[in-house]
């Protein structure tokens, strides 16, 4: 009879126990939010982040980067994204910023003038502002988080002579002012190949730089000058304008470095179309550009320009690249 | 060693449940799940509550925000008001609703606001104070009247307002999606609560199960066999096997009780067996007095019936015995005499004890009397053994012995009859042998008499076996012993009756013989 009740006893507790976790569980169940006055809230920094730019990946790592440099530091971002061309809206989410008078900025630089404005406006209501991406050295931004496109260049001319053993062809594409940032890189490009005979150099105009004009420009160059046999492209319009043109003209044995990870340009990679793609980290840039602003509400002193990594996305690594994306979308 | 501490532990805990009364175990248990349901309940009930009012509180934060974005464009209004119409009924309200506002916007009481939520709310009222400070400018631009400044600084406010107003209706987003987090909150706990009650009925109908199964072995097969065994108690069968199942508690008390009881009944039961067998053997014996009683009884109306009237009879049997020996017929005389004498001993009380020497004193007067009767066709003889004489005997024994020899041996014999009485001793036995050469008893008739005497039967269907029976009874009564009597007999050569007297009986007025007096 004993066995009897110390088997009944302990089959009883497993059920009962089956039967408390279940309240438990709904216990559980609630949110993080409490009731009250709203401004007795522990306030952290409150910061704004106003991107513009075509991809949705970079966007995405980009604000993964802010967000997890918030949490560790104890602020709260707010993430504008914009497409390239929506530069309007790009300027109205700084003029809500400095209207909600937000503890500091961060923006990059889709157009020089109107964001060198409202870095003015923020400068005279104290509030910090952090460029990304691109740098607006005369205004009053605090700071710069942007990719050194000196080396960047120089990556690209490095990964040129090794897919072509110095013995290459290669147009590069030179643009207006505003595009100052490739300008840096074609020299680090033609510094890191001067010192190979075989390599030379095609410089080429782009008045108004799109996809379509690049790769109206690379079909001009199959045209008219067939020994170019390579390109380095400094940005994502480019190198996808002219791995367009070069599937359309059937120049695939021509070498192409470029920029930027796209999804295109992934699978161009994988097919063996594009060599290798320099791709900037936005998770770093998003992460430092946080860290960098607290630093500074905090009192302390920072670098006025910050130098992000360069990601080289060549067929050995495309895979991860691509995995990894996988992951995450 | 460790292990061991364990089973000692759980052991003993299980013997301190047992040692607590049924009644108790029974009402803790019940009590337990009771409990634990009504807590699981209660706490299930709680947390729907919780959910329940979270949405209802969302909505209250929805009418707040509501009512702020009202007021903002009550403020704008009045802004308007005094820069269109230079009233200035309107910029006292302005200032007024502005103020106000901002109070109630630094006292801002929501609910379940969390860091999104707070620094959404912390953009908007700062928004409101840019607003405030537009406002501020464009008044002092119009005061002024330096259009291009106010036209500036309006435009800004506007501007604000509508920044505002986007940042209400995201923070009024946020509330209604967070509501639909607790109404997702409320399903999910819907659906826990579901599964809960599944689970709660599953759980119910095993533990029951479980319960029904521990109870029928606690309870109710001991109580199938205490039933059992009280059924076989109740029928008599008190051979019942002691049934080894550990009990414990009331069912202990009750089994120990009822086997208690069962061998308490069955040493009563054996003790009146006992009682009744002594009481059937009793009985017994005083059947057969009562039936000895009876031939007595019978045997004295037989005498009664002889005895008419014996003061009349003696007389005349004196007169006669006097005639006679005045009229000098000596024999006439004697055989008067000897009648006189047998019937003087037969008128003796019939359940007197005698001795053997009366007795046969007796028969000599009745042989005298059958000499004369039959004359030279009876022989008769005598062996006594003198020593003997002296041994008890109920009166009247052997004359019927003898009689019966005379009648249905020597009556219908025509041949030279004799008979024979021998008095002797074998072993501590004194032997009365009567022998006649009559024509003797035909084997069924001897079997049919002698069954009649073993069997004790009253009538055998001749009065003559009335004699013999009375006599066996009677010696059996007198001596307490059963064998008294044997008769053996050939037919047309004679017939041996023997009757088995023991030696130096010692004869002692005691229960018997009182009962044979009587």
């Amino acid at each position: 009879m004993a066995r009897y009740a110390k088997s009944l006893a302990y089959i009883a507790s497993i059920l009962i126990l089956i039967l408390l976790s279940i309240p438990f569980r709904l216990v559980n169940i609630s949110s993080n939010s409490k009731n009250g006055n709203i401004n007795n809230f522990n306030s952290p920094y409150r910061l704004f982040c106003v991107y513009s730019g075509s991809s949705d990946y970079y966007k995405y790592l980009l604000k993964e980067g802010l967000d997890d440099a918030a949490s560790e530091l104890n602020a709260w971002v707010k993430f504008y994204k914009f497409n390239s061309s929506e530069v309007d809206k790009h300027c109205e989410a700084l003029d809500k910023a400095i209207t909600a008078k937000v503890d500091g900025i961060i923006t990059n630089v889709p157009l020089k003038n109107e964001i060198f404005n409202y870095i003015e406006l923020a400068y005279n209501r104290n509030i910090p502002v952090i460029t990304i991406e691109d740098d607006l050295s005369n205004s009053k931004r605090i700071s710069s988080i942007v990719t050194n496109s000196y080396a960047y260049g120089k990556n690209a001319g490095r990964l040129m002579i090794l897919a072509t053993e110095g013995e290459a062809t290669t147009a590069i594409f030179d643009s207006n002012s505003n595009f100052s940032k490739n300008e840096i890189k074609n020299k680090g490009f033609i510094d890191a190949i001067k010192n190979y005979q075989g390599m030379n150099v095609e410089k080429y105009n782009v008045k108004e730089p799109s996809i379509i004009e690049y790769i109206n420009l690379a079909q001009s160059i199959f045209i008219n000058n067939p020994d170019v046999n390579s390109f380095f492209c400094p940005d994502i319009e480019s190198t996808l304008g002219v791995v367009r043109a070069m599937v359309e003209f059937n120049k695939t044995n021509c070498i192409v470095i470029g920029s930027g990870d796209s999804q295109e340009i992934l699978n161009y990679i994988k097919n063996g179309i594009i060599y290798a793609s320099l791709v900037e980290d936005p998770y770093s840039i998003g992460y430092f550009s946080v860290e960098c602003m607290i630093k500074h509400l905090n009192g302390g002193s920072i670098s006025e320009s910050i130098n992000s990594d360069v990601i080289i996305v060549t067929r050995n690594n495309v895979d991860n690249v691509l995995a990894e994306r996988k992951d995450k979308d | 060693m460790y292990l061991l501490k364990g089973r000692i532990k759980i052991s003993m805990r299980l013997h301190i449940w047992e040692i607590v009364p049924l009644k108790k175990r029974i009402i803790m248990g019940f009590s337990i799940v009771i409990i634990l349901i009504g807590l699981l309940s209660g706490i299930l009930y709680y947390n729907m509550l919780k959910t329940f009012h979270k949405v209802d509180d969302a909505y209250l934060n929805f009418n707040i925000l509501k009512n702020y974005y009202y007021k903002i464009e009550k403020v704008s209004v009045a802004l308007n008001g005094y820069l269109n119409e230079n009233d200035r009924s309107y910029i006292s309200a302005f200032y007024q609703e502005y103020d106000q506002l901002l109070d109630e916007m630094n006292n801002t009481q929501l609910l379940f606001v969390n860091r999104d939520t707070a620094m959404l709310f912390k953009n908007i009222k700062h928004m409101f104070e840019s607003y405030g400070e537009e406002a501020e400018a464009a008044i002092n631009e119009y005061r002024k009247r330096n259009l291009s400044g106010l036209s500036s600084s309006f435009s800004r406010t506007l501007k604000i307002k509508s920044y505002m107003q986007e940042g209400i209706y995201e923070l009024m987003i946020n509330f209604i999606s967070q509501s639909e987090i607790f109404q997702k909150n409320l399903y999910s706990q819907l659906i826990v609560l579901r599964t809960f009650i599944v689970l709660l009925i599953i759980i119910s109908i095993v533990l029951n199960v479980l319960i029904a199964v521990y109870l029928n072995r606690l309870l109710i097969q001991p109580i199938n066999i205490l039933t059992k065994l009280a059924n076989e108690i109740f029928h008599g069968e008190f051979e019942f096997k002691k049934i080894e199942f550990s009990l414990h508690g009331e069912l202990k008390i009750l089994s120990d009780t009822l086997y208690r009881i069962g061998d308490q009944i069955k040493e009563y039961v054996e003790e009146i067996r006992k009682k009744a067998e002594i009481e059937k053997q009793l009985q017994i014996k005083e059947k057969e007095n009562y039936k000895i009683k009876a031939l007595l009884q019978e045997a004295e109306l037989k005498r009664l019936q002889a005895q008419i009237n014996p003061h009349f009879l003696f007389n005349t049997l004196s007169t006669l015995h006097h005639t006679a020996f005045l009229e000098c017929a000596n024999e006439t005389c004697e055989m008067v005499s000897a009648i006189s004498k047998i019937l003087r001993y037969n008128l003796r009380n019939s359940n007197a004890v005698s001795v053997l020497k009366d007795e046969i004193e007796n028969i000599k007067y009745y042989f005298y009397i059958q000499e004369k009767r039959f004359g030279h066709r009876v022989k008769i003889h005598f062996e006594i053994d003198e020593d003997l004489l002296d041994t008890p005997i109920p009166s009247m024994t052997i004359q019927p012995i003898v009689e019966n020899s005379f009648i249905h041996g020597l009556e219908k014999n025509e041949n030279q009859g004799e008979i024979s009485l021998k008095v002797y001793k074998e072993a501590n036995t004194v032997i009365i042998e009567v022998r006649d050469n009559g024509v003797g008893i035909k084997e069924d008739r001897l079997n049919h008499i002698k069954k009649a005497i073993e069997c004790d039967s009253e009538y055998s269907g001749h009065t003559s076996n009335l004699g013999i029976n009375n006599v066996v009874k009677r010696l059996q009564a007198f001596y307490n012993t059963k064998n008294v009597f044997s008769i053996e007999s050939v037919p047309y050569k004679e017939t041996i009756i023997k009757l088995f007297l023991p030696y130096k009986f010692q004869y002692k007025n005691n229960e018997t013989s009182l009962e044979f007096v009587l």
